[in-house]
């Protein structure tokens, strides 16, 4: 944050600028305050990544998506980081991602880009399985009329 | 495990929601105040701000702050508004 102070743009009012930085630290504070106590290990369970499992071939809609949930699960065993694994897990049981920087001994940015190269890994694995992105988001809403 | 599992859904989502340019936390930390000064002034989002938005509807870390930040900009408003009044 001592970095922040000396990077005023310019391009808004100052008193907002000055808001702003009071408002990151009282909520990184609040948030940190009502982590502090809670360790790693306990705040991956409610998250928790399941594991990798098989299924059929799928022969229907719900095979289909049996089969695109298994892609994504090997993925998650086999294409992530240990790092990238416990990011995801820890933002899915809503972790702050401030809380999971610290315990991660890394900040805020490099964990949004942590995870930002999770997602590409994952999405990759998803298209390289053969399904546009379109046909995937149709299959969990379960809306195929437009195909 | 079932073919709905919320959790993957969930993982899928964020998969695919991925754009080839993201904005990181402190890029859009540098912007939030523009970003604020127009919302409040209700002038248009110029482009450059647009990844803000786009940002703060992805990243649970920042997407409380535009509103914080708008309830201080409020209280502070009125706090000048009472001193000059
Ligand atoms: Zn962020």
């Amino acid at each position: 944050m001592q970095n922040r102070l000396q990077k005023y743009r310019g391009d808004g009012r100052f008193v907002t600028w000055a808001l702003s930085i009071a408002t990151r630290v009282a909520l990184s504070e609040m948030r940190r305050a009502q982590w502090k106590d809670v360790s790693l290990d306990a705040m991956s369970p409610a998250g928790h990544l399941p594991a990798p499992a098989s299924q059929d071939s799928p022969v229907n809609i719900v095979y289909e998506r049996m089969r695109l949930m298994d892609v994504v699960r090997t993925a998650i065993g086999e294409k992530l980081t240990a790092k990238q694994r416990d990011a995801i897990q820890a933002e899915l049981a809503g972790v702050p991602p401030e809380e999971i920087a610290n315990r991660l001994g890394t900040n805020r940015n490099a964990l949004y880009k942590l995870v930002y190269d999770g997602r590409a890994r994952l999405k990759e694995a998803i298209l390289a399985a053969g399904w546009s992105e379109e046909h995937v988001r149709s299959m969990l809403s379960g809306d195929y009329s437009h195909e | 495990m079932s073919e709905r599992d919320p959790k993957l859904q969930t993982v899928i989502d964020m998969a695919l929601s991925l754009l080839p340019h993201e904005m990181g936390c402190d890029n859009c930390f540098d912007y939030l105040a523009a970003y604020a000064d127009h919302m409040t002034n209700g002038t248009t989002i110029p482009e450059h701000l647009r990844m803000v938005r786009e940002h703060l509807a992805r990243c649970v870390s920042c997407e409380e702050e535009p509103t914080f930040l708008l309830e201080a900009m409020k209280a502070q408003g009125e706090e000048h508004n009472n001193a000059e009044g």
